[in-house]
């Protein structure tokens, strides 16, 4: 009896916020496809007429992304969303978004796609000296990025001085 | 006293002004959009922003409390398992995290009291403020034994990698660290064997204390006030800055004084002689410096005045403050340079004062002692492309025993650590070499050479060399090697340490990891170097007992096997589930080696002067020597973190443990004396041995061989046999078999928050020499309920030990009453 009041007392107390938790992987989907549109990839290197975003064990950040790519195109490419659990099944893809829980794997990811024109995001922050180009972090409450230049210029992409701006940079 | 009130009461107005002022005239930003308005967007919409309005847009929505407290909770990341920063999930040892937001929220009046809420971490308190903290318990051993083997000489707490070891007798002297609540960004416990990482005394772990990073979102000035009964008064206060991206500085002080409910210390009688006031007996238990000023112990007096040089040493000078628990104060200076992103150079420095009334770690009628000390350190830390490199200095006095001559000495220690972390594939090597040399010095603290136990300056000097490996065999499986060998000047054998380890993710919601590790102490400069004669003044028997060290104790090693099982079934809960089982040897523990009769005085019994009967007496040689002792201690914790809603978190962990120990020694140090001396006694041939030794004493002097002045004995005869029945499988109850804590954080709005916590621990049997001190269970309740004026200010109420339950936690240690508080956040 007293366990179930203490649950009822939880419960009461709880209350629920789960949207406000999903506004957060909308607004990093968002900022993700933003940061297809200040970054340059070489020409015709992997699809000519898709754009790849691979998704590593994250099913709610592929879902905001499969939404946004109903809506929005990369350029003229179609916006593709694939979705692995697996580093070693990453195929060539235009940007790689490595989830929080995945984030051991960063190291690994970075070399696995070593010299390749990917863009390395990760959802956790701090994994910038893994070889991430982006990453995910907040600051007094608010969604912000970090960004190494380093990390990107080494796989021939060209990133624009706004969005360098706007980020945490780490070089 | 009043002047620190007065002072607090001064800054408390000044602060409340500034935040007044700092909120009413802080300008608000203008919103073009309301929250409401931009979650009506459809993604079609924000997608088309540019990434600056985009930004803007999510400002206004927030990341949401519940998101935050995730991070705050349970997706933290630590640095002290690997050297490196990984997420705690997938931290290959047990190991726990207390952030800054999470220590403050807690209402923990001390670092100390914060471990509280670390898992496998058992924290009692002896006196207001003073703690006796345990990773896994396994503590007091030997028993049967000084109180000095009660202190933590197995954990290494480091602050920033910095050890803050007390390698004079072994332990951590909490008050001594110049740290407090401000400069602290994080407490990682790592459980478990730890020395491959860290070198000696991680023995059940370490606990490494990392200040705060100065940054663009560092407020310029912050810090904290509170203050409440038996004179509780603590503050901190920081200013901090970056004045560019490459160069910040800061200043940080914090103090702390406390009082305690009595002015009355224990008094116990060590040799079992009746106790006495004025005549009228007494037994043991608490009593006023005055009245143990008076006190005797059979027909001595019990605390006995002295001249040391020109100042007398009695009661009064051993405790100064009676009433008074802790009296404490630090300041810290920062400097970081970061000259290009792949170099950086860390200076920090400080200073602290202190004076606490704790456990004592010698020998005398009382279970209480006062400890002094005054210490500084610099600590250099640079980071230069994959080298890490760490310097420093700490030196500094501490009286161990104020009154007592011999125990306050002069320390400085130099520790110097480089790594080079290179990244292969899936490998990290990590080499590194690592020296420290530890030197105390009593020599200007003592009236003549053998009043002190070291009667001259005396260094340790390690030299190591480590390697770790860390090999990610597949995205699952990680495997970990960490191997370290360290050499002391005084021994021919190389220690060697090691950690193995292999993790696997089950999948991204669990994993399942295996330890095998081992770790061991450091020399201490008591057991290595003691050669400390006391003559006895307030003991019946015997006359002289000498302590001497060894140079070539073994040190204390520990081999543990751990499993454990990290599982996060839904984002909103991490449950850590750790199993293990330890088993320690070569303990190090003060014994009896022999027991003398002689003669005291024996010209004047040669001349018929005075009478054999009145002038023989016992002498006693002890040394801190090896053990045959062996613990094996076996348990596990649990711990669950758990956030229900914005509103509602919910952390609890508990542990079980059993420690039995073989080879236990069932009698105390007088126990052994009095067989030895009752054997020594009873030798048939004792009458003639005074004789032949009177005589032997009367040709040496004759001969010029013994100088009367200084050998003021006649050896009769020694014994130096010890009693039979060794015990094996002792159930050994220092540590309670469980014990944890439940909290709770409950935010009804975003301005109130309660933080309600239980900690409990079972039933304990403490044995020391001179008795066996039952502890009582305990739950001890707190809660502190906080108000958040403004984004800078928070007032708050702190209840410590909310239900004031008067229970003794620590053996013959206070009992802890209710410390009921108030204060105030602040930050610009």
């Amino acid at each position: 009896m007293k366990k179930h009041i203490l649950i009822l007392l939880l419960l009461f107390l709880a209350g629920t916020s789960e949207e406000a938790f999903c506004q957060m992987t909308k607004f990093k989907a968002l900022f993700l496809y933003n940061f297809t549109q200040n970054v340059e990839w070489p020409p015709n290197t992997i699809s000519s007429n898709e754009f790849i975003i691979t998704v590593v064990g994250d099913d709610e950040m592929a879902g905001e992304l499969e939404k946004l790519a109903q809506v929005k195109k990369v350029g003229s490419k179609t916006m593709v969303i694939k979705q692995t659990n697996q580093v070693k099944e990453i195929n060539d893809s235009h940007v790689v978004f490595l989830s929080s829980t995945k984030s051991d794997l960063m190291s690994r990811l970075a070399i696995q796609q070593e010299g390749q024109p990917v863009l390395l995001i990760s959802s956790k922050e701090g994994l910038c000296k893994d070889g991430a180009a982006i990453c995910f972090t907040t600051v007094d409450g608010k969604l912000r990025y970090q960004i190494n230049e380093d990390n990107i210029n080494a796989r021939s992409l060209k990133v624009n001085n706004k969005l360098i701006s706007l980020g945490i940079s780490t070089n | 006293m009043n002047q620190i009130k007065m002072n607090l009461r001064y800054l408390l107005l000044i602060v409340l002004v500034v935040s007044f002022f700092n909120q009413n005239f802080a300008q608000e930003q203008p919103k073009t959009k309301t929250r409401e308005e931009v979650l009506s967007m459809t993604m079609e919409e924000m997608s088309s922003l540019p990434l600056e309005e985009l930004m803007s847009l999510m400002d206004v929505v927030g990341v949401s409390s519940l998101e935050e407290l995730y991070n705050l909770l349970l997706n933290k990341n630590v640095v002290s398992a690997s050297k490196k920063e990984e997420s705690i999930f997938d931290s290959p040892l047990s190991t726990t995290v207390l952030s800054h937001d999470q220590i403050i929220a807690s209402g923990a009046t001390s670092i100390e009291e914060a471990l509280r809420l670390v898992p496998g971490v058992i924290v009692r308190e002896k006196t207001n403020g003073n703690y006796d903290v345990h990773i896994r318990g396994n503590d007091n051993l030997p028993s049967k034994n000084l109180l000095l083997y009660s202190e933590n000489m197995n954990t290494l707490v480091m602050i920033n990698g910095r050890s803050v070891f007390n390698y004079s007798h072994g332990g951590t002297l909490w008050e001594t660290l110049p740290v407090s609540f401000e400069d602290i960004d994080r407490i990682e416990v790592v459980r478990g064997p730890s020395s491959a990482l860290y070198g000696p005394n991680a023995v059940t772990g370490v606990i490494n204390i990392i200040t705060q990073t100065i940054s663009q979102e560092t407020p310029l000035i912050s810090g904290n006030l509170n203050g409440g009964s038996q004179s509780t008064y603590m503050g901190d206060l920081a200013i901090r800055k970056q004045l560019n991206d490459k160069i910040s500085l800061g200043v940080t002080g914090n103090f702390e004084t406390r009082d305690r409910k009595t002015d009355e210390i224990y008094i116990y009688s060590r040799d079992g002689s009746q106790l006495s006031i004025d005549g009228e007996n007494v037994g043991n238990g608490y009593y006023s410096l005055d009245e143990i000023n008076q006190m005797r112990s059979g027909n001595q007096e019990i605390w006995p005045p002295y001249t040391v040089g020109n100042e007398i040493y009695d009661i009064y000078k051993s405790f100064p403050d009676p009433e008074r628990s802790k009296y404490r104060y630090g300041v810290n200076g920062y400097l970081d340079v970061n000259p290009t992103s792949e170099t950086s150079v860390q200076i920090m420095g400080g200073y602290q004062n202190s004076e606490v009334m704790t456990s004592t770690m010698g020998d005398v009628p009382t279970p209480y002692s006062t400890k002094l000390a005054s210490t500084g350190y610099v600590d250099l830390r640079a980071k230069i492309y994959d080298f890490s490199l760490q310097a420093n200095y700490n030196g500094g006095t501490i009286d161990y025993m104020s009154g007592n001559e011999g125990f306050e000495l002069d320390n400085e220690q130099y520790s110097f650590l480089a790594e080079y972390n290179k990244k292969f594939r899936n490998l990290s090597v990590r080499p590194g070499f690592s020296y420290q040399s530890i030197s105390y010095d009593d020599s200007k603290h003592i009236s003549e050479v053998g009043k002190g136990y070291l009667n001259q300056k005396q260094t340790i000097n390690i030299m190591a060399g480590s390697l770790r490996l860390d090999y990610l065999l597949t995205e699952r499986l990680r495997l970990v090697a960490a191997l370290r060998a360290e050499k002391y000047d005084n021994m021919d054998d190389i220690y060697a340490s090691w950690q193995f380890i292999s993790t696997y993710k089950l999948n991204d919601k669990n994993l399942i990891r295996a330890v095998y590790s081992r770790a061991n102490q450091s020399a201490f400069l008591i057991n290595t170097y003691s050669n400390y004669t006391w003559n006895i003044v307030n003991m019946r028997s015997p006359k002289i007992m000498q302590f001497d060290g060894h140079k070539d104790n073994k040190l204390k090693t520990t081999d543990m096997v751990e499993i454990g099982f990290r599982s996060r079934p839904d984002k909103s809960v991490l449950i850590d589930v750790e199993a293990f089982y330890n088993r320690s040897k070569d303990f190090v523990g003060l014994a009896p080696d022999m027991t003398s009769l002689a003669v005291f005085n024996p010209l004047a019994v040669i001349t018929g002067a005075a009478t054999v009967q009145e002038n023989i007496n016992a002498i006693v040689n002890l040394s801190f020597q090896n053990m045959d002792l062996v613990s094996n201690q076996f348990g596990a914790s649990v711990s669950l973190d758990w956030v229900l809603s914005e509103k509602l978190m919910a952390t609890g962990h508990v542990t079980y443990q059993q420690t039995t120990v073989d080879n236990y020694v069932p009698y105390s140090r007088n126990e052994i004396l009095y067989y030895q001396s009752s054997i020594a006694q009873s030798d048939p041939d004792l009458a003639t041995k005074i004789n032949q030794a009177l005589v032997d004493y009367a040709t040496g002097v004759q001969t010029g061989e013994i100088d009367p002045a200084k050998q003021t004995y006649a050896i009769v005869n020694s014994v130096s046999d010890i009693q039979e029945g060794t015990e094996n499988n002792f159930k050994h109850e220092a540590t309670p078999s469980f014990w944890g804590s439940l909290s709770i954080t409950y935010r009804p709005t975003k301005k109130i928050e309660f933080f309600p916590q239980a900690y409990f621990y079972g039933e304990q049997s403490f044995i020391n020499q001179y008795g066996v001190i039952d502890i009582e269970p305990s739950v001890n309740l707190n809660l502190k309920a906080s108000y958040k004026a403004t984004d800078n200010l928070t007032f708050f109420v702190n209840c410590r030990n909310l239900l004031n339950t008067e229970k003794v936690q620590f053996a013959y240690m206070d009992k802890i009453g209710g410390l009921y508080l108030a204060g105030l956040n602040f930050k610009w």
